[in-house]
């Protein structure tokens, strides 16, 4: 389970990255998830540059995540991506919800 | 200053169900104290490298369990950096001698990873990753199915080539009765394979494994009695990298292998092109082709098809790389894998490595890594 607390923490920076835009530098199809994911298996997860830092960041950016809304069987190198709000891995029953970002892609 | 490695072992390699991480342990440690003709008490530091004993066994302090199998009370350090914690533990315990507040160590590496299923195993690994990729789902198949990208889109490496690496690496472990999978695949079966994270499919991955694997070092002559031919450790550097991948500066090459070995090659005086025999950390096909580019065996982009003709293999021509099978073929304990690598290169320079064995090898070198390349751990040793 993931803190509470930590969860509380990471919010705070999250909203700095909402509605930012990048293009794909390598993707990779998950077919075998971790502990949590595999409600969500198969699914891409992407290392994205970004056009613009995110609030607060300089220089150029660089993002891991996971891709939502692909319905391609492959992700190709360059395609546009914007940066969403998504409930990340499964948790316990009690467990508070863990959100994060994700990309999703946008026309090309 | 002269570190020599006086005894080196290995456990056997693969599901060891009857065998506990305590007995691996055990078993590693006194098989290398005999090949070293010293008993326990000559020991004076102990260094172990593990990874996941406490996530996995709830078992933290390890370095009093060495000592309290072997009947010591010596000073023992747990040494942890995720894959390279083997490399890493060889690193400090060459560190403890250089600096002369000891003079005889010994290093062991143990990993007990098929108590638990492979889900729990790959959610466990994520450890040595960062927060952003935990939270994006990833795996070390799909983190270094990114670098396999990227370095397919930049240099034409292909699937066929990236086959080829754990094709050789099995026959290899034909070779090696210690192995996890002592058998032949062919580069079809790969490429057929169930797939894991696109473009790597299961025979480009390494396994899950149990294992250990250890050596007695020493800087004092009068220490080695023993009648085994004597196999230096000329270098042992290190260097670091950010821990996620997305932060690194290419995702063709491992930044922290090449300023590591850069470090070594110095310090031993050696050129890429006077290594005859190298154990290189392929836990996926992709990290074997990266390894040869990375530490100046070939050039950037050409050891895909140099590994396609049968370059490297046994009976080739040249550089021989992964005689024990690597990590593919032979098996990946994570904590042991960096020390059954000094290991089987020890075996290789003393001319004791039987049907693998490389002719005239005097010069070898071993690459460990930690992570997606966080850690890189390069040693060169001679004869």
């Amino acid at each position: 389970m993931t803190s509470p607390i930590k969860i509380w923490r990471e919010q705070k920076k999250i909203k700095n990255f909402l509605g930012l835009k990048g293009k794909v530098v390598s993707a990779t199809l998950v077919r075998v998830p971790p502990l949590g994911f595999s409600n969500q298996a198969p699914y891409f997860v992407a290392i994205v540059d970004m056009e613009n830092p995110a609030k607060g960041g300089q220089g150029k950016q660089r993002l891991i995540g996971q891709m939502v809304d692909v319905f391609e069987t492959e992700i190709k190198t360059g395609q546009k991506v914007e940066v969403v709000y998504r409930k990340l891995a499964e948790t316990d029953k009690e467990d508070v919800i863990h959100y994060g970002i994700k990309f999703r892609p946008t026309s090309p | 200053m002269a570190i020599t490695v006086l005894g080196a072992s290995t456990t056997n390699f693969g599901e060891l169900w009857n065998q506990s991480l305590r007995d691996l342990i055990r078993e590693a440690s006194l098989l290398a104290l005999k090949d070293a003709n010293l008993s326990p008490k000559d020991v004076e530091a102990v260094f172990v490298g593990n990874m996941l004993s406490g996530i996995l066994g709830s078992q933290e302090q390890l370095g009093p369990v060495v000592t309290e199998e072997l009947g010591i009370n010596v000073s023992a350090t747990r040494v942890e950096a995720a894959c390279a914690s083997g490399g890493l533990a060889i690193y400090e315990a060459v560190n403890s001698l250089l600096s002369q507040r000891f003079t005889t160590v010994l290093v062991v590496g143990a990993e007990k990873m098929t108590d638990k299923p492979a889900e729990k195993i790959t959610s466990s690994l994520m450890a040595a990753g960062s927060d952003a990729e935990r939270q994006a789902g990833a795996t070390f198949p799909s983190l270094y199915a990114l670098l396999a990208k990227a370095h397919m889109e930049k240099y034409g490496t292909s699937e066929e080539e990236m086959a080829a690496v754990a094709v050789k690496n099995h026959y290899h472990a034909s070779l090696n009765g210690q192995a996890q999978f002592r058998f032949s695949i062919t580069i079809e079966q790969v490429l057929k394979s169930t797939k894991i994270c696109d473009p790597l499919k299961l025979l480009d991955c390494s396994p899950i494994t149990d294992g250990a694997a250890a050596v007695v070092l020493t800087s004092e002559n009068s220490k080695q009695k023993t009648v085994n031919r004597h196999v230096y450790i000329n270098a042992c550097e290190t260097a670091t990298d950010t821990l996620g991948l997305a932060q690194r500066e290419s995702l063709t090459e491992l930044k922290a292998t090449k300023l590591a070995a850069e470090k070594a090659y110095k310090k031993a005086g050696v050129t890429p092109k006077d290594i005859d025999v190298a154990e290189l950390h392929d836990c996926f096909t992709i990290a074997e082709i990266m390894a040869v580019e990375d530490l100046g065996f070939f050039k950037k982009g050409e050891a895909g098809k140099k590994f396609l003709q049968g370059e490297t293999k046994l009976g080739s021509k040249g550089l021989i790389t992964n005689t024990s099978g690597g990590l593919k073929a032979c098996g990946h304990p994570v904590g042991a894998t960096g020390i059954k690598q000094i290991a089987e290169i020890t075996k290789q320079l003393r001319g004791k490595a039987e049907k693998k064995q490389v002719e005239n090898a005097k010069v070898g070198l071993c690459q460990n890594v930690g992570g997606s390349g966080a850690t890189a751990v390069v040693t060169i040793l001679t004869n």
